[in-house]
């Protein structure tokens, strides 16, 4: 309610700024559309507002907690579930759709875990108007690697052909390889990866080029697919004594990469 | 996970199995996490961080990784945890001839009938 409220009291403001001009009656013929978009722009910055604020809450409390017992409490009580949220948000996106409303919506219900039906959706949308925005290519993009979804290989696959910006494009294709790879599509995978390491040496995303991380990928799926024989590790022992993974041979081995730091 | 790990280690005990940890811990946490988690099984120490040079050449970006071997090296299973990773092992032991244990664990007592 006090958002319309707000909505009102702007449009009356504006009214009144072009009844000055035109000497047309205040709030009567304005466009609908527009006000409808900023109307739900402020219910989008609303709900994900109210979702920051418990989850600061949640968190502070968190912290205080000393036991599993008052954690898990804390969990079941007063952990803001993304989806009650999301769910608030969807409207937004379909009552004004291919906006950026629609896409502000969509990014966010993806980055913050939608599933399911919310996630098809959120994934086709964005494929269809928005596969080479930056926020999509910066909040949705990377996350999608390890998605089982046909929705996210579309987007990747939208976003590495349409991109005419080399950064993006080649993060788009470094993903939907990965995504491959965990797919097991292996094949598919060394074709766009081989692709990268040959020609994008010279795009860096971190520390690394798309080449170098594109070959890391390579060497998962060319040496640690199912079926594989492991490659030699050599290394060390906590007490510095040297050890290697041969050492093992003969022996059925779970190779654990562990820890908690 | 430190529990599951131990029981299996402790199911396989004698058998030609073994768990190797590759570990990306700062020195003294896994040093401290060692006693207090019972870890007596080997693994290699990553130069505590995540970026260290084994888990970097594997391409690891998520821990726990798994990876399960045959007795050739070959690489069997990926990412399987708890009972999924029991039945691996078994399954694995099996092929070798090994003959395994059920997981389930003998009720307390009954162990030492005669």
């Amino acid at each position: 309610m006090r958002w319309i409220y707000l909505a009102a009291l702007g449009a009356l403001l504006l009214g009144s700024s072009a009844l000055a001009q035109t000497q047309s009656p205040a709030g009567g013929a304005s466009t609908p559309a527009v006000a409808a978009t900023t109307e739900g722009e402020q219910q989008f910055k609303q709900i994900t507002g109210e979702f920051e604020t418990a989850m600061k809450a949640f968190q502070a409390d968190y912290g205080k907690a000393t036991t599993d017992d008052q954690r898990q409490k804390l969990i079941d009580a007063k952990y803001p579930k993304p989806e009650t949220y999301i769910q608030r948000l969807l409207p937004l996106a379909q009552a004004n759709p291919n906006t950026p409303l629609a896409r502000d919506v969509y990014v966010w219900a993806l980055s913050h875990g939608a599933g399911g039906q919310a996630e098809s959706e959120a994934l086709k949308q964005l494929a269809e108007n928005f596969p080479t925005d930056q926020a999509v290519a910066q909040q949705v993009i990377p996350r999608l690697s390890w998605s089982g979804s046909p929705q996210a290989e579309a987007l990747l696959r939208a976003a590495m052909e349409k991109n005419t910006d080399r950064k993006q494009k080649g993060m788009a294709q470094l993903t939907l390889g990965t995504y491959l790879k965990n797919n097991d599509r292996g094949a598919e995978a060394e074709k766009l990866l081989d692709d990268l390491s040959a020609n994008y040496t010279d795009v860096k995303t971190g520390r690394s080029s798309l080449a170098e991380q594109a070959n890391n990928v390579l060497f998962e799926v060319r040496n640690l697919a199912i079926g594989k024989t492991a490659p030699e590790i050599t290394g060390q022992s906590i007490d510095g004594k040297p050890m290697k993974l041969s050492d093992f041979k003969g022996k059925v081995v779970v190779l654990d990469f562990f820890g908690d730091w | 996970m430190y529990p599951h790990e131990r029981s299996l280690v402790q199911r396989m005990q004698g058998k030609p199995f073994n768990l190797v940890g590759i570990n990306s811990d700062p020195k003294e946490h896994i040093a401290k996490r060692m006693i207090e988690e019972k870890i007596t099984w080997p693994f290699f120490w990553d130069g505590g961080n995540t970026s260290g040079p084994i888990a970097t050449k594997w391409n690891v970006s998520g821990w726990p990784t798994i990876y399960v071997l045959d007795s050739k090296g070959v690489i069997r299973y990926r990412d399987v945890r708890g009972e999924e990773m029991d039945k691996a092992v078994d399954t694995l032991l099996k092929e070798m001839g090994v003959a395994v244990e059920p997981t389930t664990k003998p009720s307390e007592g009954s162990a030492k009938s005669d």
